[in-house]
C-alpha cells in the first residue's frame, strides 16, 4: 500500500506540439480511492497508462511510495492493473487463473486458498471456481478478471481502466458495490478511469475531473456538485447541467437584461460576465425576483423540468412535482444564495452571487 | 397525417414467439418503444422495415398493406444502436446516399439542398467534406440521423439511437431529435430501454415486453397508472421499489413493518399484495405530516452528480432504493430510517401482478 505521487507530469504525444495531459501535481494518497473522469479524448487514460508504466510521460516525475519509478516497468512497480475487457487464462479454471497472481509471488498453499475462497466470495464467484472462463458470460468473465486484480494483498496501488463497460446495466450497481467493499477491506490505493459520473462519484473518495488535458478540480462528489471551481465541472457533473447566461456586472452588482439580480461576493467586477446555476438551485420565486417566460414544463414523476427564456437565454430549473405554472406565461425564480456562480475568460470560477430581490429590498 | 397501423401482429421462429399479437397505431411525430433489452423492439422495428415478414397480422400504412410493398419502394429509414455509415464517402455523400437510391432520383441543386438543410439542422455543415472516422462519436451518429432524415421518408426508425453515446451527449441529441421531428410529418418510432427517455420525450409510448404490447399512453400516465408490474419497472428508473405485503383488516404489513392503509379494493379479508414505492418517494427525514417509518442498512449509495441513490435491505432481506436530491455519502452497513407516505403506494396482484391501486394524486411527500 502506497502514496503515488505526480510531479510536474505532463504528456506529448507529438513532441510537444499538442498535450495530452498538462503538467499535474498531485499526490494519490494510501488507502484512498481515486476517480479519473471525463469524455473520451480528455487524457484520462494516458494519465492511468503514465501511473501503470505502460507509457513513460514526457515530462515530470512519477513516485511511488517515495521511490522515483519514472522509469521503471509495469512489473517493477507493484501494481495491479484490471482492464476494459477481461484479460484471462483460458487454459485455466476460474480458480487457477485466481491462483495465478499468488503463485508467481510465492505464496504458501494456505495463504492462496484462504485469499482466493475470500475473493471469488466477495465477487460472488465463488460456485465457478471449477470453471474455465470461457464457459462464462461476458461480464462474469470481466468478474474474474477484477478478482485478478484484486486477489494480492501485497500491491502499492489497483489501477482500473474503464472495468464495467461490459458489465449488464442492471449489475452495475451490485458489483460496485462490491469493488468498494474490496476497496474498504483490502486498503488498496485505487484509480480508477471512467466517463461514466455516477461509476466516478459512486467509486471514488476524490474525484479527478479531466478535459482536454486538464485537471480542471479535484474533489468530493459533494464538492463537485455544491462548489464547481470550473465551467466543465458545472455542465459535466449532474443531469441536466449547469445553466449559463451573460450578465452586466457594475461593481459587483450584475443585471440580466437591464434588472439587477445579484451581487458577488468580490468587489470590482465590471462589465459582461459568464454566469452558472445549477437547475436545482433555481428556485420559484416571488413577484420581484426575476421574471421568466416559461417554455415549456416536462414532468418527470417525482420532479418537473421548466424551461425558461430571458433576454435571448434559455435555462432549465427542477422543481417539485407539485409546481405549476402556465406555459407560454410569466413565472419568477431566484437562485439559492452562494449556489450562482461567476466564471473568468478561463472557465475558472472567480466569485459566487447572491440573489437581490426588488420585493425583499 | 399518416398512420401506421399494426394488427394482430406476430412473429414466430423455430415455434419461438418473438412478437405476439401485436396491436398499435402509430402516428406523425415520436413514438417511442420502450423496454428491456430483448423485449423485441428490434424485431418489432424490423416487421415495420419490412426485413422480416410477419408470420401473421398485417401492418398497413394509412390503410395500405405494407406487405405488398417491395422493401426498397418502402419510405422508411433505420437508424441503429451502432452508428453505420460509408467510411469512404464524405458526410455530404453519406447524407446524400439514399437520395440516390430514390425512384425519382432528384437534380444535383435538389440534393446539394436537401443535404444542407439536413446537415444545418444537426450541426453537422462545418463537417460535410470529412470523413466519418474523422469526427467523434457523436457526431458520427448525427451523420446517420442525418441519412434517416434526408429522403423524408414516411417512417423512421431509431433503434436505440443514443444508448452508445456518453450520457452528456444524449442529453443534447435528445433535445435536438424532439424538435427536429416536431415539426415533421414522418411518423418517428424510436425505441429504448431507458424510462428518463421516455419521460423525456413525452409522447405517445408503448411499453413492450417479451415481445407483447403491455401498455400504451402517453409515458406520464404509465408511470402513473401502469398496467402491471412489468409495465411500472419499465417506465421507471431506478426501478419502481416492490415489497412483498399483507393487506388485512385495515392494517398493511411487510417486514416487521404494520401501518394504518385501506384503499379501494382492499376491504375484507387478507389480501396477499406487491406494495410498489418509487424511489424518489422515500425520504431520509421525518417528513411533517403522518408518514411510515422503517429501518433498513445500506448496501451502498451510488452518487450520479444532481442525486444519489442510496440502495438499502430491510429486515425482511428485500432491498430497496431511496433517491434523494443531490450527492450525499453514506458509510457501507449504515443503518438508516427511512419514510414514506401511504398515498404514495401502488399495489399489485401478488398472484397476476397486475395493478391493484394506484398513488393517491398530489401525494403530499413531493
Amino acid at each position: 500500500m502506497a502514496d503515488i505521487r505526480l510531479e510536474g507530469i505532463a504528456h506529448s504525444y507529438d513532441g510537444g506540439k499538442t498535450y495530452a495531459v498538462r503538467p499535474i501535481t498531485m499526490t494519490w494518497e494510501d488507502g484512498k480511492a481515486y476517480a479519473l473522469l471525463g469524455p473520451s479524448g480528455c487524457g484520462k487514460t494516458t494519465l492511468l497508462n503514465i501511473a501503470s508504466g505502460l507509457l513513460k510521460p514526457s515530462e515530470g516525475r512519477i513516485f511511488i511510495d517515495g521511490k522515483d519509478v519514472t522509469d521503471l516497468p509495469t512489473d517493477q512497480r507493484n501494481i495491479a492493473q484490471v482492464f476494459q475487457f477481461p484479460v484471462l487464462y483460458d487454459t485455466m479454471t476460474v480458480r487457477k487463473n485466481l491462483e495465478f497472481p499468488l503463485k508467481n509471488r510465492k505464496l504458501s498453499r494456505e495463504e492462496i486458498t484462504k485469499r482466493v475462497t475470500e475473493i471469488s466470495a466477495l465477487l460472488g464467484i465463488d460456485d465457478k471456481l471449477d470453471i474455465k472462463p470461457s464457459k462464462l458470460r461476458s461480464d462474469l468473465q470481466q468478474i474474474v478478471s477484477l478478482g485478478r486484480g484484486l486477489v494480492r494483498s501485497d500491491v502499492a496501488a489497483i489501477l482500473f481502466d474503464e472495468p464495467l463497460t461490459v458489465i449488464d446495466q442492471n449489475f452495475k450497481w451490485t458489483l460496485r458495490n462490491r469493488l468498494k467493499r474490496l476497496q474498504l477491506s483490502t486498503g488498496a490505493t485505487v484509480v480508477y478511469v471512467t466517463h461514466d459520473q455516477t461509476e466516478a462519484l459512486t467509486f471514488a473518495d476524490e474525484v479527478l475531473v479531466m478535459d482536454q488535458g486538464n485537471l480542471v478540480q479535484v474533489g468530493t462528489s459533494e464538492k463537485l456538485f455544491l462548489e464547481p471551481e470550473h465551467e466543465f465541472v458545472g455542465y459535466f457533473i449532474g443531469s441536466p447541467g449547469m445553466n449559463f447566461f451573460e450578465v452586466e456586472a457594475s461593481s459587483s452588482v450584475l443585471s440580466l437584461n437591464g434588472e439587477q439580480i445579484g451581487s458577488a461576493n468580490k468587489p470590482g467586477l465590471d462589465g459582461t460576465l459568464r454566469l452558472g446555476v445549477r437547475p436545482e438551485f433555481l428556485v420559484p420565486g416571488a413577484k420581484g425576483d426575476i421574471e421568466f417566460n416559461v417554455e415549456r414544463i416536462e414532468d418527470r414523476g417525482v420532479y418537473k423540468l421548466v424551461h425558461l427564456t430571458k433576454a435571448g437565454f434559455q435555462l432549465i430549473a427542477k422543481v417539485d412535482e407539485n409546481y405549476s405554472a402556465t406555459v407560454g406565461g410569466l413565472a419568477h425564480f431566484t437562485f439559492a444564495p452562494d449556489r450562482a456562480f461567476v466564471f473568468d475568460g478561463n472557465k475558472k470560477v472567480i466569485a459566487t452571487v447572491s440573489p437581490m430581490s426588488k420585493a425583499r429590498n | 397525417m399518416p398512420k401506421l397501423v399494426l394488427e394482430n401482429v406476430r412473429y414466430t421462429q423455430d415455434s419461438e414467439e418473438f412478437i405476439y399479437d401485436f396491436s398499435a397505431e402509430f402516428n406523425s411525430g415520436i413514438n417511442l418503444l420502450i423496454g428491456p433489452t430483448t423485449a423485441g423492439k428490434t424485431t418489432l422495428m424490423r416487421l415495420i422495415a419490412g426485413l422480416m415478414t410477419p408470420t401473421s397480422g398485417s401492418i398497413t400504412l394509412d390503410g395500405a398493406d405494407l406487405k405488398k410493398v417491395p422493401v426498397r419502394d418502402r419510405s422508411v429509414a433505420f437508424v441503429y444502436q451502432q452508428f453505420i455509415n460509408y467510411p469512404s464517402l464524405s458526410v455530404f455523400q453519406n447524407i446524400a446516399s439514399p437520395l440516390l437510391a430514390t425512384k425519382k432520383k432528384p437534380s444535383k441543386q435538389e440534393i446539394k439542398a436537401r443535404v444542407e438543410e439536413v446537415a444545418e439542422l444537426l450541426g453537422l455543415t462545418p463537417f460535410l467534406k470529412r470523413k466519418p472516422s474523422e469526427l467523434s462519436g457523436g457526431q458520427q451518429q448525427r451523420v446517420a440521423i442525418a441519412r434517416a432524415l434526408s429522403r423524408k421518408a414516411d417512417i423512421v426508425l431509431l433503434d436505440e439511437p443514443l444508448a452508445n453515446l456518453d450520457y452528456k451527449l444524449r442529453e443534447q441529441l435528445r433535445s435536438e431529435l424532439q424538435s427536429i421531428f416536431s415539426n415533421d410529418s414522418s411518423i418517428v418510432i424510436y425505441s429504448t430501454a431507458e424510462p428518463s427517455e421516455a419521460l423525456d420525450f413525452a409522447t405517445d409510448s408503448f411499453v413492450i415486453n417479451e415481445g407483447a404490447l403491455l401498455q400504451s399512453g402517453k409515458a406520464l400516465s404509465i408511470y402513473q397508472k401502469p398496467v402491471s408490474i412489468a409495465a411500472a419497472v419499465a417506465m421507471s428508473d431506478p426501478p419502481i421499489n416492490l415489497l412483498n405485503s399483507k393487506i388485512e383488516g385495515g392494517n398493511a404489513y411487510f417486514g416487521k413493518t404494520s401501518f394504518k392503509f385501506e384503499r379501494a379494493g382492499t376491504a375484507g379479508s387478507a389480501k396477499e399484495v406487491i406494495l410498489g414505492i418509487q424511489p424518489g418517494k422515500i425520504v431520509l427525514e421525518k417528513p411533517a405530516h403522518s408518514s411510515v417509518s422503517f429501518s433498513c442498512q445500506v448496501i451502498l449509495a451510488e452518487l450520479t452528480g444532481s442525486s444519489t441513490f442510496v440502495h438499502v435491505t430491510i429486515d425482511s432481506g428485500e432491498q430497496l432504493v431511496i433517491e434523494i436530491e443531490g450527492s450525499k455519502s453514506f458509510d457501507l452497513d449504515e443503518k438508516l430510517t427511512a419514510y414514506f407516505d401511504p398515498d404514495d403506494l401502488y399495489g399489485f396482484d401478488s398472484e397476476t401482478s397486475t395493478a391493484v391501486f394506484f398513488p393517491i394524486g398530489g401525494g403530499r411527500n413531493g
